[in-house]
């Protein structure tokens, strides 16, 4: 059964607007509705000029996380009937600046996501592929790189992290949880390669373990732990070398 | 308006076909992706059950360019079938390397699973994330090698001059600037059309642009016909469900308790191929075994909370999250939805189509490998091998030819068109002219298919094409205009839908997933051929046979 919502929605156009400003729109959504599904009948049926990025419909390709009702969260994750029965009160991620609407610039997420060098360091003794290479790993240790390697850059973590809208240098959670990926890989052998870059006061130190990331992740990665771990790594990697002296 | 003369070689699409041609282009030739999204948003990463490779010691290529070939219904070119199944082991050992996280066995090799068709579990996977595992690899490599990435630029058409391929016109999202991307070769990899039905699997993004471009270019598409139904989305969004889960030993019951499948597939059961199983759940839902809401179960409960939870993660969460219901201890309500299409650009084995200098791969291009029905865990395999294969064959091209100058006009004549787009206004909104073109898909061009409601169906689209070249946009802004860029996605829709529908009412004979109901056999004498489509017209091709014969295909 059809019942009538209202959305109430940041709106900001940089050629026309000189503030932001709120539009409310009222659509008829169905029981089980996302609000990504309420959002695209807003732009077909009402006001063509909302713009907001979305594609999977099904929270995988991780293009729609804005703040709902006060929350960062996927669009289509996020069912109307879940948001209360008042206005569903739509703005766009935090940390990140604003460009038009719903749509923020995305640039400094992704320059920190490439700057701990995320892709797989082979050793150089690693023959060409032309045969299986064997991957054993304790259940656990599997479980843990799997779960991180989950992340569909979806930027709810950055946004949803107060760290970063304190420090613009902190590297923030995405590129830990990245560089944990990898660390956590039994494959990799880049870590001499990535600890002067973590090993940073804006590296996993900055981190302040107020587990908002890991709350707000949609794919359920237990950031702030992973986090921790690069924390005892990098400690680990200090005692290991005076130790070597 | 500007010309970019910065590159020999332009990707459209980053998706996995698109990215892994990229990353084959000689280093010393300057290539640029171009994509209307970010990278890691394209449809790749939602593919979930597996990549099929015969890794095993026990199994042989052999066996699976034969399963390939028979699941194809026999249309598949068979030569370009043995060269996919034969790269498959070392695709697979390559982007090992490379870093992706395979599920493994306890002894650390790569872990393999039971998929529709196949004779031998030979489906690689990461639980039910293979394709974020393998695009995450290629995107990871691809910051690696710095490939340049054009973010948000929307292809609208290829541009061409003195009959080759001089590059492509697009525009710039964040602006609304248009700009030609001048170019000596184009591989185009954008995926595929499933936005052309409302009951789909596909995201907002799979619009078919890549396909309607080389249409309007006049290189001839292939195989339109045949269109995938999965047999098992979530009903209402159609959110797909793998085939991972039946794989594992999910089964699928009508709602007397059933176990259907044992009458329309008594061998291999819940795991035949997918025109098949979505078939034999569409005539238990016509016949009223279905549940009210066109439905059947597909039951997990057997396989334990570990195998779900593990290697079935993320469609535990998407029955959680979707409809509310835990499939440790309920079965997951399902029904068939558009999913892949087998058709696409017409290519020869190496992804070259008929326009020097235009190549294509993946979902969008028409090797073809799948013919009239594609397996499971086949189309992963389709975009690294063939992306591979486009890849080289235009770092040879540019190498051979100096390029063509880039025809300034285009810019000129997407501009005019965007003017008077803008011009029109939303009198003919064409948000309600694609929501009745993919009812009209869904209700009368789906998994069975008749001339009278194929009839309606292309009387209804040419309609709708009439009524769209007077429809317009409301958004009269540059800055991020979704509002153009779904208007000028529902042109290409609208192309392709035509052809589907064309090629589907010509094919007067049931084979794979092209299924009519008037015409219930498969026709060798006079259908074993492919179906070429230009502006001009059809044309038809033979089906390459090398080692198999057609025979009866059975289950």
């Amino acid at each position: 059964m059809a019942v009538s919502r209202t959305f109430r929605i940041f709106r900001y156009d940089p050629v026309k607007d000189p503030a932001p400003y709120w539009s409310l729109f009222t659509v008829n959504v169905e029981q089980g509705d996302s609000v990504l599904t309420g959002l695209m009948k807003i732009r077909e049926e009402l006001d063509g000029s909302l713009a907001f990025r979305a594609s999977c419909r099904s929270g995988i390709c991780g293009s729609d996380g804005m703040v709902i009702n006060g929350r960062s969260r996927l669009a289509c994750k996020t069912q109307v009937d879940d948001m209360g029965h008042g206005e569903v009160v739509i703005e766009p991620l935090r940390n990140l600046p604003y460009l038009k609407d719903l749509v923020v610039d995305q640039t400094p997420f992704w320059d920190k996501f490439e700057s701990v060098m995320p892709w797989l360091h082979e050793s150089t003794t690693e023959p060409v592929p032309e045969t299986e290479r064997r991957m054993t790993l304790a259940e656990d240790a599997f479980d843990d790189l799997s779960k991180a390697s989950d992340c569909i850059f979806c930027q709810i973590c950055y946004a949803e992290c107060p760290v970063n809208g304190l420090d613009r240098a902190f590297i923030g959670p995405q590129a830990l949880i990245k560089a944990f990926r990898f660390e956590a890989d039994p494959r990799d052998v880049g870590t001499n390669e990535r600890v002067p870059i973590l090993d940073q006061p804006d590296g996993v130190w900055r981190c302040r373990t107020t587990f908002n990331c890991t709350v707000s992740c949609p794919k359920g990665i237990p950031i702030t732990k992973d986090i921790q771990s690069l924390k005892r790594e990098m400690v680990g990697t200090y005692f290991h070398a005076r130790q070597e002296v | 308006m500007e010309i970019l003369q910065h590159f020999d070689v332009i990707v459209v699409g980053a998706g996995l076909a698109g990215m892994r041609a990229a990353l084959e282009i000689d280093p010393d030739l300057r290539v640029a992706v171009v994509s209307k999204v970010y990278p890691v948003r394209s449809h790749s990463v939602a593919a979930q059950g597996g990549i099929n490779a015969a890794i095993d010691p026990e199994d042989k290529w052999q066996d699976h360019a034969f399963d390939t070939i028979k699941g194809s219904d026999y249309l598949a070119d068979q030569d370009a079938a043995e060269l996919m199944c034969e790269d498959a082991p070392r695709v697979v050992y390559e982007m090992e390397h490379w870093g992706t996280i395979f599920s493994r066995r306890p002894d650390g090799r790569i872990a393999q699973r039971s998929f529709g068709g196949q004779g031998y579990p030979r489906a690689c996977y990461a639980a039910d994330k293979t394709g974020r595992a393998l695009y995450q690899t290629l995107f990871e490599q691809s910051i690696r090698r710095q490939i340049t990435v054009l973010k948000e630029f929307f292809v609208v058409s290829i541009a061409t001059a003195h009959g080759q391929v001089a590059g492509v016109v697009c525009i710039e999202i964040r602006t609304g600037t248009v700009v030609g991307l001048a170019a000596k070769s184009v591989i185009i990899a954008t995926g595929g059309a499933g936005m052309m039905y409302a009951r789909t699997t596909n995201p907002y993004i799979n619009s078919g642009d890549g396909m309607a471009m080389a249409y309007r270019a006049g290189v001839p598409l292939k195989d339109m016909e045949f269109i995938q139904f999965h047999p098992t989305t979530l009903p209402g969004m159609n959110v797909l469900i793998t085939e991972g889960a039946r794989g594992e030993g999910a089964y699928l019951y009508n709602r007397d308790h059933e176990r259907f499948m044992e009458r329309y597939a008594p061998k291999l059961m819940e795991v035949a191929p997918r025109d098949i199983v979505s078939r034999a759940i569409e005539t238990e839902i016509s016949e009223g075994r279905g549940f009210d809401g066109d439905y059947v179960l597909l039951d997990l409960r057997h396989l334990g909370e570990n195998i779900i939870k593990h290697r079935l993660s993320e469609i535990y969460d998407f029955a959680l999250t979707y409809k509310g219901i835990n499939p440790i201890y309920e079965p997951i309500p399902v029904q068939p939805g558009q999913h892949y299409m087998m058709g696409g650009i017409a290519t020869d084995k190496h992804g070259a189509t008929e326009l020097p200098g235009l190549y294509a791969a993946g979902e969008c291009a028409a090797v073809s490998v799948h013919g009239a029905n594609r397996l499971g865990a086949n189309s992963l395999l389709d975009t690294l091998v063939f992306g591979r294969q486009a890849g080289i064959q235009a770092s040879q091209f540019v190498r051979k030819n100096p390029g063509v100058d880039f025809p300034s006009a285009d810019l000129t004549r997407q501009q005019d068109m965007i003017s008077r787009v803008k011009a029109a206004g939303r009198r003919e909104p064409y948000g309600a002219i694609r929501r009745e073109l993919r009812e009209t898909m869904t209700q009368y061009v789906g998994t069975f298919r008749d001339e009278p409601r194929l009839t309606k169906a292309l009387k209804t689209v040419r309609a709708l094409q009439d009524r769209y070249a007077e429809a317009g946009i409301q958004d009269q802004g540059d800055v991020f205009n979704y509002d153009l860029l779904a208007y000028i996605e529902t042109g290409f829709l609208l192309d392709l839908a035509e052809i589907v529908t064309v090629g589907a009412l010509a094919r007067k004979e049931s084979r794979g997933a092209h299924a009519r109901i008037d015409y219930p056999d498969r026709d060798d004498a006079q259908f074993l051929r492919h179906f070429l489509f230009t502006p001009d017209g059809r044309r038809d091709e033979p089906v390459v046979i090398t080692h198999y014969q057609p025979k009866e295909r059975k289950y």
